[in-house]
């Protein structure tokens, strides 16, 4: 089935992608670690900008939290389905993630210790090792005051580029993920098409065409009464009805009705016709394609005046 | 309305009339309930037995009790109870003093109509013998095969909520009903209807026509055994069968009886609505009451209280229905 294959091929990089994040921010973590041991008691690795670092964490979670609670409603259409251990580690992974976040700022800040005026103990003096003079009588490098040699503003300007690649990066694969499981952002349904009316009168007018188009020929009238119901759909669909695959003829015209496009009793006629012409064999002949040819023109003005008074 | 024991030849929209006006008939008595009447009517078309599943009140037996009555059904009840044994449903043979013989004395299983009230409370012994009945329409009893009447139908009625003293239908025994309908409550305007109904009449009960007979049943569903179906609605039933077992909420799902009945019950909703050929709405409205008790859920889903109903409508809306136009491969046979 379409959407567990979309399960299972949601479900194979999962672990990958965790272990990734945990191996990046391991490494950062020992990175960015202040100078001296390990596990540094209380000294805090954020310096003069633990404030910004720490609310940058918190509106990140903020906004992360708003987006995903505005876009699941919309991807829940899709249908897609977690198996249950998936939604159970689904539900228990999101609120932690989130809060996690948020807990390594201000713990940072918690557990840093201000310098409050009072000296602190000096440390133990370290017995200096012997370092033997150059031979070519060259001075010293000077040792580092701040242990690290990097001047501060080229720093930050590294980490900022630094930043905007991960973002960018994040977004291409979030972007090529939703193509291959073939979703994109819904429309919110409080929201108009994105095209002009003049282009949804255009394509109206492009269906209702190819439906006369098929009528006219001397053709099948069986076929000639199935085109011209695919371009009554095609008219619905121009004229902003959304249309799904598991779609019947009865929940497009559903749909449509509640589009606040009611194409009168001519759609149910013609929907009958094309329901006899596609899933009977009884003989379909000239009163067949009239009948059908009758309730398409009915529906082309019904629609092309609801168009017309958007 | 024919109620000759040779009826004529119909067509499936005299048909449609007809089980339309014995709906109608029955509407007087079951008040707000007509989704439920019109699947168990698909149930008497298309030959199965149908379960009715909800709490008490609603309305179960007196639907029984009005199809019996306008359809001129024979009709016979089972309190289904602890003690209830396999002869109190199948009957058993007795020695006549007279003649000196074991003389077998039929059940209430020897009926049209069967209402099988609260299957749930008797034990699977009990159970399995009106079950086997219901596959074979026959009865052997001393190894003697005795057939059921024509038609025979089981409505049986059961409660989800007791658990204390009920005995769960197995899956493999649930799979032999045909369809499973749930009563629900009526919405408030109905039940003020409902209400006022029983003052105006000075009744317990409406007093119902007789609209048919046991041989226009059959003869309505021999039409349905004339319904044409095409086989890219076949295909359609076969992706939504095949979709429950490949869901990943589904531990076990539907067998291929479950894809029969679906099919039968489209054919008989055709000929409900006077067709001799099966649309795509017919399948895909019948999908849950055909296949949701035939399924069952991860054991843990049980307790975030997932129905079977839910996920089933979630399979209709994701499985493709057959395309508006014909595939190269039905246009080309």
């Amino acid at each position: 089935m379409e959407h567990a294959g979309r399960a299972r091929r949601r479900a194979a990089p999962g672990p990958v992608v965790a272990f990734g994040v945990v191996a990046v921010l391991a490494v950062a973590a020992l990175l960015l670690r202040p100078p001296g041991e390990l596990l540094p008691a209380g000294r805090g690795p954020l310096g003069e900008w633990g404030i910004v670092a720490i609310g940058s964490a918190l509106a990140w979670s903020i906004a992360a939290a708003r987006i995903v609670r505005h876009l699941r409603p919309r991807f829940h259409s899709y249908g897609v389905t977690l198996s249950p251990g998936e939604e159970r580690l689904r539900e228990i992974a999101a609120p932690l993630l989130l809060a996690g976040t948020g807990a390594v700022g201000f713990l940072a800040l918690a557990m840093h210790r201000f310098s409050s005026g009072d000296p602190e103990p000096a440390p133990a003096p370290v017995p200096p090792t012997p370092v033997p003079p150059p031979a070519d009588g060259a001075p010293l490098p000077d040792a580092d005051p701040g242990g690290s040699g990097l001047p501060t503003l080229p720093l930050y300007l590294v980490l900022g580029v630094a930043a905007a690649v991960v973002v960018v990066l994040v977004a291409v694969a979030v972007v090529r993920r939703l193509r291959r499981l073939e979703l994109r952002v819904p429309h919110h349904p409080g929201l108009a098409s994105p095209a002009t009316g003049e282009d949804d009168a255009r394509l109206l007018l492009s269906a209702v065409r190819s439906g006369r188009r098929a009528l006219a020929g001397a053709g099948d009238a069986r076929a000639a009464v199935i085109a011209c119901y695919a371009a009554m759909e095609d008219a619905l669909v121009a004229s902003g009805v959304e249309r799904r695959a598991s779609d019947s003829p009865a929940d497009l015209l559903a749909r449509a009705v509640g589009a606040g496009l009611a194409p009168g009793p001519a759609a149910p006629r013609l929907a009958a016709l094309f329901r006899e012409a596609r899933f009977s064999s009884h003989p379909m002949d000239a009163a067949h394609r009239e009948a059908a040819a009758d309730a398409l023109e009915e529906i082309a003005s019904l629609l092309g005046d609801a168009e017309g008074a958007r | 309305m024919t109620t000759d024991p040779t009826p004529r030849l119909r067509t499936a929209e005299q048909v449609g009339e007809e089980a339309g006006a014995v709906l109608r008939e029955m509407g007087r008595a079951v008040v707000g309930k007509q989704d439920a009447l019109e699947l168990v009517m698909l149930g008497v078309l298309a030959g199965g037995h149908v379960l009715v599943e909800d709490l008490p009140g609603l309305g179960k037996t007196l639907l029984a009790r009005s199809f019996a009555t306008t359809l001129g059904l024979d009709f016979r009840r089972i309190q289904f109870t602890p003690d209830l044994l396999p002869s109190d449903v199948t009957g058993t043979p007795l020695y006549d003093r007279r003649t000196g013989e074991m003389v077998f004395h039929p059940g209430p299983v020897f009926t049209h109509l069967l209402l099988a009230d609260e299957i749930n409370r008797t034990p699977p012994k009990t159970q399995a013998a009106l079950l086997e009945a219901m596959a074979e329409s026959q009865v052997t009893v001393d190894g003697e095969t005795r057939p059921l009447a024509d038609p025979f139908l089981v409505i049986a009625t059961a409660n989800p909520v007791e658990y204390e003293g009920t005995y769960s239908l197995p899956e493999a025994q649930l799979d032999r009903f045909q369809l499973r309908v749930r009563m629900g409550y009526l919405t408030a305007g109905e039940e003020r209807a409902m209400l006022r109904a029983r003052i105006d009449r000075a009744a317990p009960e409406a007093v119902l026509d007789r609209l048919a007979g046991p041989a226009d049943v059959v003869a309505w569903r021999a039409v349905v055994e004339r319904v044409e179906i095409d086989d890219d609605l076949l295909e359609y039933a076969v992706a939504l069968v095949g979709a429950t077992r490949d869901h990943p909420q589904i531990g076990i799902g539907a067998s291929p009886r479950g894809g029969l009945a679906l099919v039968q019950l489209a054919r008989a909703r055709a000929v409900l609505d006077g067709r001799d050929y099966v649309v795509p709405e017919d399948v895909k409205s019948l999908a849950v009451p055909a296949l949701a008790h035939r399924v069952s859920l991860r054991p843990e889903l049980w307790v975030r209280e997932v129905s079977t109903d839910d996920v089933l409508r979630e399979i209709v809306d994701s499985v493709r229905t057959p395309t508006t136009r014909r595939t190269a491969a039905a246009v080309s046979s």
